[in-house]
C-alpha cells in the first residue's frame, strides 16, 4: 500500500507545487516556441512568395515537400539541429530544476515558493552534475554490456527466424531488456537524487550507490511506482500528439483552440512529471521511516519546564531572553543532549554511532 | 537440383532461312562472380558458406531425327566482352531453317536453382522457379523487309528482365506429394506415382514464359473475379488480413484494367506470397503468374502489399500480352505498368493518399513515383530510351518506371482521360501478343491525338516523347515576379477619377522541355483572367492595366504538368498564405514540447 501512498502523496505535492509545474510548463513553451519560430522562418523563406503552402491546408502533401527539400537541402539538418540541441540543453534544464522540485516536495510545508524552489535549484546543481555524469559512464557500461547480451540472445530467441512474429518477439524481447535495465538506471539516478536532498549527501558516488541498494532492495515498490506514473505520462503525450494529427484545423479560431487544448494537455504534462519526483521523494521517506521507527526507541521526553519562547511578541523577545538568561540555562543543562534531526538523517547518524570505537583497553598486571 | 527434358518446336516466321539458333541460359547469371550480372550488380554475397550458386547445363541438344547438336554449343557475349558470361548459347546448324518451317529440338538439362537470389531460387522448402530451361531468343526480321534478320538475344544483366516470343507450353513437374504447386497456365492433370511424388501438368497458351512455384507450407485462397479464377498461395499465418487485402487489391486491378484497357484473355490467375525470408522472389511478373510482397503487422494504412500487387498484376498487359523487349526498352512496359499503377491505387484507395494513411501523413501513388524521378540526385542523369543494362552509372527505376509514369501523367492532363484512354486502348488492340517499339506507341498518340483535337498540340506528338524518351532536359516553368505601379501622375488625376494600375507578371521557363502552358492572374477585386503561353520562349512578360492590381498568378494552375520539377516556384501573391505555414508550425512546438517534456535522461 506504500506504493499507492506515495503515488497519491506524489499528486498531492504536485498540486502544492503548482509554481514549479507553471515554470517548467513555460520554459518548455519558450524552448519550443524558439524552435518552432525558427522553424517557421526557415519554412517561409523557403516559400518566399509562393502560393504553394495553401498545398498544405487539406493536409501533406508530398510532391510540395519533396520540391522543397530538394531545392533547400539544408532545411532538414537545420531543422533537426535546432531540435537537437534543444533537447541537450532541456537535459541540463531539468538537472537544474530537479534539485529545486526534490527540495521543495519534501519539505513539510505545503507552501511552495518560488525563492525555495530556486535555493534548491541552485544549491544541488553541482551535485546532480555529478551525479548525471556517474550514470552516463554507468549508462555507457550498460548499453555495452547489454549489447553484446543482445547480440547473443538476439539469434538464441529468433530460432529459424521465418516469420516477421518471430523477428518482432526477438526484437521486443532484446528492446524490452534495454528498456528494463535503463529505467532502473534512469530510477536509481533519480533516488540518488532524492537521497542527496534528504541527507543533504554531497559524496556522490557514495550516494549513487546508496541509490542502487535503495532500488534493489525496494525495487517492487520503486519500479511499481515508476510504471503507475509512466503510464499517466504517456497518455497525457500521446493525448495532445493525436490530437494534433488528426485536427486539420482550416481557421486561425479553430487552431488556437486546438493549440490551446493541446497546453492544457502540456501544463498537465509538466504538473504530472512533479508529481512523479513527488512520488519518489515520498516513497523513499515511507519506506525509510518504517524500519527507522522499529529500531529506534525515542526515550521519553523529561518533564523539564523548557521557556515558551514563540508566544512572545518578536519585539521583546531579546529582551525576555537577557532577562531569563540563567534559568534558560539551567532549563538547557536539565535537557538530555539529544540532537534533532531529521528522520530521514537519523539513519546515516545511526550508521555512524552505531559502532563506538571501542579502545583497546591496556590492563597492567 | 533441377532434372529437365525440353521439347521445343520451333517455327521460323521472318523472312529468309535461318542458320544457328540462340538461347537464354539465365540461371548462369549466379554461376560465378564474373557473370555480367554480378559484375554489374556488385552486391551479391558470392563467399558465404550458407548460399548455393545458381546454373544451367546443357547436357543433350539435338535436332528431332537429325544432328547432335550438344558438341556445338557456344558461349557468346553479344552486349559486353565479358568472356566469362554463360547466360546466352549459339548454336550453328548443318541445315538451314526456312521461312515458314519449323525445327524440333530435344535438349535434356539440368539446373541448379540458387539460394533466393534476384527473383528465383529457393528458400528452405519454397522453391520459386523461374528462367529454369533453355529459352530461345527472339528472331527478329529487320525494317528493312529485305535484309536479313538477326536474333535478339541479349545476356542477362543486373537490370534487365526477358524478353522471348509468344509460344504454347505444356509442362509437367514431378515433385514430393505433400507440395503445392502454381504455375503459368492451367493444371489439366495431377497424378501421383508409386513413390512419394506426384507429377502435376501445366498448360499455358498465347505465353512467353514459364515460371512455377512450390512448397508443402503454402495456404491456398481461391476467390473469382468475373469469368477469372484467383488463387492466392500465401504462408499460413497471412491468412486473414493480408490475403483479403491481395485478393481486394488484384481485383480493383482487374476491373479497372478491363474498363481501361481490354479485356484479360487468361482463365485464372496465381498470386505466389513468398516466404518472409524469400523477398528476392517478391515483386515479380510472369505470365498469369505474380509474385507479391506481404509484411504481417504492416498497419492497413501502408499500402505496399496493395502496390505491389496492382503493378505485378499490370504486367500481365504490359510485358505479358504487350510483350515489348524489356532489355532494350523497358519504359515499354515498367513506365506504362507504373502509370497504371499510380491510376489504379489513386483511384481505389484515394488520390492524395494511396500509398500511405498513417497519423496525418499521407502520400499517394503519384506523389511517390514523381519523386522518385524529382527526388533522384541528378534527374538529367539519363534518358528513358536506353537499354536496360545501360545505366550504369544508376537510375534505371528514376527513369524508366518513375520519370516514364510522370511523363504519361503529364500526358494524360494534356489530352485529358478519355483521349489517353483511347491511346492505350488502341496501342493495345493493337500489339497484344506481339513484340512492339518505342516508335509504334508513339504511332499510336501521333494517330489518336490529331483525331480529337486536330493540330492543336502540332502535326504529331514526336516533340513530347523526343523531350522525355531521347531527352534529358528537365521540365521547370517558373512563376518570376509580379509588381504593381500606378499609371499617371497623381495631380493629372481628375478629383473624381479612380486610380489606374499596371500590373506586370512574368512567367520563365527554367528547364530546357518545351511545353504549353496556362498562366492564371487573380486580381485584388476578384477578376481571373488565363491566359495561354506556348512555353517556348524564355519567358513571357504579361501586362494589364486598369483599376483593379493584380494580387497573384500561377503558372500551370491546373497541374498539367506533372513532370516539372518544381512545384513551389509556379505561383507568386502579394500576400502570401501564412495560415498553413502557421498550422505546421503549431504542430512542430507541440511536437517539440512534447520531446522536451518526455525525453530527459537523469
Amino acid at each position: 500500500m506504500k506504493l499507492l501512498d506515495a503515488f497519491l502523496a506524489g499528486i498531492r505535492k504536485a498540486l502544492h507545487a503548482w509554481p514549479i509545474t507553471l515554470v517548467t510548463f513555460f520554459v518548455h513553451l519558450v524552448m519550443a516556441g524558439i524552435a518552432a519560430l525558427l522553424f517557421k522562418s526557415a519554412l517561409s523563406n523557403a516559400f518566399g512568395n509562393s502560393l504553394a503552402p495553401d498545398q498544405f491546408l487539406q493536409g501533406f502533401n508530398f510532391s510540395y515537400v519533396i520540391d522543397l527539400l530538394k531545392k533547400n537541402p539544408g532545411l532538414l539538418q537545420t531543422v533537426f539541429g535546432v531540435v537537437a540541441w534543444m533537447m541537450v540543453i532541456n537535459n541540463f534544464l531539468f538537472l537544474f530544476f530537479k534539485g529545486g522540485i526534490i527540495a521543495s516536495v519534501q519539505s513539510d510545508n505545503e507552501k511552495v515558493t518560488l525563492p525555495a524552489f530556486f535555493e534548491g535549484c541552485g544549491k544541488y546543481l553541482g551535485r546532480f552534475f555529478r551525479l548525471f555524469f556517474i550514470a552516463a559512464m554507468v549508462a555507457l557500461a550498460l548499453f555495452f554490456i547489454l549489447g553484446m547480451a543482445a547480440g547473443f540472445l538476439y539469434p538464441l530467441m529468433l530460432g529459424d527466424g521465418e516469420t516477421e512474429l518471430q523477428i518482432l518477439q526477438a526484437a521486443g524481447a532484446v528492446a524490452a531488456l534495454f528498456v528494463l535495465f535503463f529505467s532502473i538506471l534512469f530510477l536509481i539516478a533519480d533516488y540518488a537524487q532524492v537521497l542527496t536532498v534528504a541527507g543533504d549527501e554531497r559524496k556522490m558516488i557514495r550516494t549513487f550507490w546508496a541509490g542502487v541498494r535503495f532500488m534493489f532492495r525496494r525495487f517492487f515498490s520503486a519500479y511499481g511506482l515508476f510504471l503507475l506514473f509512466t503510464v499517466g505520462s504517456i497518455l497525457i503525450a500521446v493525448v495532445p500528439v493525436f490530437a494534433g494529427v488528426h485536427e486539420n484545423a482550416e481557421s486561425g479560431i479553430a487552431l488556437m483552440g486546438i493549440f490551446l487544448l493541446q497546453q492544457i494537455f502540456m501544463m498537465l504534462g509538466a504538473w504530472w512529471r512533479v508529481a512523479a519526483v513527488g512520488g519518489q521523494v515520498e516513497l523513499y521517506s515511507l519506506l525509510k521511516r518504517a524500519p527507522s521507527s522499529e529500531r529506534v526507541q525515542e526515550p521519553p521526553t523529561p518533564a523539564v519546564p523548557v521557556p515558551v519562547m514563540n508566544v512572545v511578541p518578536p519585539a521583546k523577545e531579546q529582551n525576555i531572553i537577557e532577562e531569563s538568561a540563567p534559568a534558560v540555562k539551567q532549563a538547557r543543562r536539565n535537557i538530555p543532549r539529544k540532537r534533532v534531526v531529521p528522520a530521514v538523517r537519523k539513519k546515516v547518524l545511526k550508521r555512524k554511532t552505531k559502532k563506538p570505537i571501542q579502545r583497546k583497553q591496556v590492563v597492567k598486571t | 537440383m533441377l532434372h529437365g527434358r525440353e521439347t521445343l518446336v520451333w517455327r521460323n516466321d521472318s523472312k529468309g532461312a535461318i542458320s544457328d539458333l540462340q538461347f537464354h541460359l539465365y540461371l548462369n547469371a549466379f554461376k560465378s562472380a564474373q557473370s555480367s550480372f554480378m559484375q554489374e550488380s556488385g552486391r551479391r554475397p558470392m563467399n558465404s558458406t550458407d548460399v548455393t550458386m545458381g546454373w544451367i547445363e546443357v547436357k543433350k541438344m539435338v535436332v528431332r531425327d537429325g544432328e547432335d547438336l550438344t558438341n556445338k554449343i557456344e558461349f557468346i557475349h553479344p552486349d559486353d566482352d565479358n568472356g566469362n558470361d554463360q547466360t546466352v548459347i549459339r548454336v550453328p546448324l548443318k541445315k538451314l531453317i526456312k521461312r515458314g518451317k519449323s525445327i524440333t529440338l530435344d535438349v535434356e538439362f539440368e539446373s541448379q536453382l540458387p539460394t533466393i537470389f534476384a527473383r528465383t531460387g529457393f528458400h528452405k522448402n519454397f522453391y520459386m522457379v523461374a528462367q529454369w530451361f533453355p529459352k530461345i531468343g527472339v528472331y527478329e526480321s529487320l525494317v528493312d523487309k529485305k535484309a536479313k534478320g538477326a536474333w535478339n538475344c541479349h545476356q542477362f544483366h543486373a537490370n534487365t528482365e526477358f524478353f522471348a516470343d509468344y509460344g504454347v507450353y505444356d509442362v509437367d513437374m514431378t515433385v514430393p506429394k505433400n507440395y503445392v504447386l502454381g504455375a503459368t497456365g492451367i493444371m489439366v492433370r495431377e497424378t501421383k506415382a508409386g513413390d512419394s511424388t506426384k507429377t502435376v501438368s501445366y498448360h499455358a497458351e498465347d505465353v512467353h514464359d514459364f515460371a512455377w512455384t512450390a512448397s508443402p507450407d503454402f495456404a491456398v485462397v481461391e476467390d473469382q473475379w468475373n469469368n477469372v479464377h484467383i488463387r492466392l498461395l500465401t504462408q499460413p499465418y497471412k491468412v486473414g488480413n493480408i490475403s483479403e487485402r491481395y485478393i481486394h487489391s488484384v481485383k480493383a486491378a482487374m476491373a479497372r484494367f478491363h474498363d481501361w484497357v481490354g479485356v484479360y484473355p487468361y482463365p485464372n490467375l496465381t498470386i505466389v506470397d513468398p516466404p518472409m525470408n524469400a523477398s528476392e522472389a517478391c515483386g515479380m511478373e510472369y505470365p498469369t503468374l505474380i509474385t507479391g510482397e506481404s509484411v504481417w503487422g504492416l498497419p492497413n494504412g501502408v499500402r505496399l502489399e496493395e502496390l505491389a500487387t496492382i503493378h505485378e498484376f499490370g504486367h500481365q498487359y504490359w510485358y505479358g500480352m504487350v510483350g515489348n523487349n524489356e532489355f532494350e526498352e523497358a519504359w515499354l512496359d515498367e513506365g506504362i505498368n507504373t502509370y497504371y499503377e499510380t491510376r489504379i491505387m489513386n483511384d481505389a484507395y484515394g488520390e492524395k493518399n494511396s500509398v500511405l494513411d498513417l497519423f496525418g501523413l499521407t502520400v499517394s501513388d503519384f506523389d511517390f513515383s514523381r519523386s522518385g524521378y524529382v527526388g533522384a540526385r541528378n534527374p538529367k542523369l539519363a534518358p528513358t530510351l536506353l537499354p536496360a543494362w545501360k545505366y550504369d552509372a544508376g537510375g534505371y527505376a528514376a527513369f524508366t518506371y518513375m520519370k516514364s509514369a510522370t511523363f504519361l501523367t503529364t500526358l494524360e492532363r494534356l489530352v485529358g482521360k478519355p483521349v489517353m484512354d483511347t491511346i492505350m486502348r488502341t496501342y493495345f488492340d493493337l500489339w497484344k501478343f506481339k513484340h512492339p517499339h518505342s516508335a509504334d506507341f508513339i504511332a499510336v498518340a501521333n494517330e489518336v491525338v490529331p483525331r480529337f483535337y486536330g493540330k492543336k498540340f502540332g502535326e504529331n506528338m514526336n516533340w513530347f516523347f523526343d523531350q522525355f524518351l531521347s531527352g534529358t532536359n528537365v521540365c521547370d516553368y517558373e512563376l518570376s515576379s509580379i509588381s504593381v505601379s500606378e499609371i499617371g501622375e497623381p495631380a493629372m488625376r481628375g478629383k473624381n477619377q479612380e486610380k489606374e494600375y499596371e500590373s506586370r507578371i512574368l512567367a520563365s521557363r527554367l528547364g530546357e522541355v518545351l511545353m504549353p502552358v496556362d498562366v492564371l492572374m487573380r486580381f485584388d477585386d476578384g477578376k481571373e483572367i488565363r491566359e495561354s503561353w506556348d512555353g517556348q520562349a524564355r519567358y513571357k512578360l504579361f501586362v494589364y492595366k486598369g483599376r483593379a492590381r493584380i494580387a497573384s498568378a500561377i503558372v500551370d494552375p491546373d497541374h498539367v504538368l506533372a513532370i516539372d520539377i518544381n512545384f513551389n516556384n509556379n505561383s507568386k501573391s502579394f500576400t502570401p498564405p501564412v495560415f498553413p505555414v502557421w498550422k505546421y508550425t503549431v504542430k512542430f512546438m507541440v511536437a517539440i514540447q512534447t520531446l522536451l517534456q518526455s525525453l530527459v535522461l537523469f
